[in-house]
């Protein structure tokens, strides 16, 4: 099989599995197609692809390391232009009430603080277990999974909390 | 709600929060924009480059070279000595002073030399029948050795 060809072989395998880490950083399709293909670009000059042993870890690397460039490259964009950077950042209590339960669960996750969202986010991944997530973040795995029940609990803290506040006001 | 719905509930909600779906053609689209930025097409526009650099450096190399290029040394060409005794030595341009240097006497002048001073005379004479004798034939006269005579032989 020829380079071209093996190369080929790994984008067909892998691109959606790029494209799912990068969204669940930048919520944004558009950027995390962008994403995409800075992470195969990047590995195809590097040419450390045709030696990785395992695919999805070292690719989900080099896609969260992208994706997190890219979303504090847009935060700056946006302090700069007066709006707010996160997409789902505004009043998600409001979200809440008026909206469906994914999508106010959703804008409470962009909510979170970064450290905390990042490995939850990614822990979303299709099978991205911890180990996965520690090593494409580059942290110990024993923080990946005390941040993902930190990030749990705040989760079910704000949500219990908005449940009976909904229930209250009914 | 109870912990254990609420818990289902987050891990339903979590499960769709990067569910997205990339537009089709994503593969195609990442092989395409790896095929357009390819090593081989910039290494293309990099010799460009190399080959304009090369060329302006061995222009400035050629240059340079022409600037301290060393004067060739004229070639002297050996004058017959002037025949002239009295008149003073001609006044030599700039240029010539510059490129006459000093030269070893060859055999042939260290010979006349010695003739000038052991018979100062005949080397006047000799000197002043050159001009007629140098579109002469060169005549040796026969040199006539006597025979060595040992001490025995007496």
């Amino acid at each position: 099989m020829t380079r071209e060809a093996s190369f080929a072989g790994l984008v067909e395998r892998q691109s959606r599995f790029v494209f799912r880490v990068a969204y669940a950083l930048l919520r944004n399709s558009h950027d995390a197609e962008d994403a995409v293909q800075d992470t195969f670009l990047k590995l195809y000059r590097g040419g450390a692809w045709e030696s990785i042993e395992n695919e999805r870890a070292f690719l989900a690397r080099v896609a969260w390391r992208i994706a997190v460039d890219k979303l504090k490259s847009a935060r700056r964009a946006a302090s700069l232009d007066g709006e707010p950077a996160l997409h789902g950042g505004a009043n998600p209590e409001r979200a809440l009430l008026t909206a469906d339960w994914n999508a106010a669960v959703h804008r409470l996750v962009d909510a979170l603080p970064q450290e905390l969202r990042q490995p939850l986010a990614l822990s979303t991944v299709e099978e991205m277990n911890s180990r996965e997530i520690a090593q494409a973040m580059g942290i110990s795995e024993g923080t990946v999974r005390t941040r993902i029940m930190r990030a749990r609990r705040i989760l079910k803290q704000k949500l219990a909390a908005l449940m009976e506040g909904r229930y209250e006001k009914r | 709600m109870r912990n254990d719905e609420l818990d289902r509930a987050l891990d339903e909600a979590l499960a769709r929060y990067s569910s997205a779906e990339p537009l089709a053609g994503l593969e195609q689209r990442v092989l395409n924009r790896v095929r357009a930025e390819r090593p081989g097409r910039r290494i293309g526009r990099w010799a460009w480059a190399v080959a304009l650099a090369a060329g302006m450096i061995a222009t400035a190399v050629f240059w340079v070279g022409q600037a301290f290029r060393p004067v060739p040394q004229q070639i002297l060409t050996r004058a017959t000595p002037p025949v002239q005794t009295t008149a003073p030595p001609p006044v030599l341009g700039k240029r010539h002073r510059q490129a006459r240097r000093p030269v070893p006497l060859t055999s042939e002048e260290r010979a006349l030399l010695a003739l000038a001073t052991r018979a100062p005379g005949q080397a006047r004479e000799a000197l002043l029948e050159l001009p007629v004798r140098s579109t002469e034939p060169i005549r040796i006269e026969e040199i006539k050795i006597e025979p060595l005579r040992s001490d025995d032989a007496k």
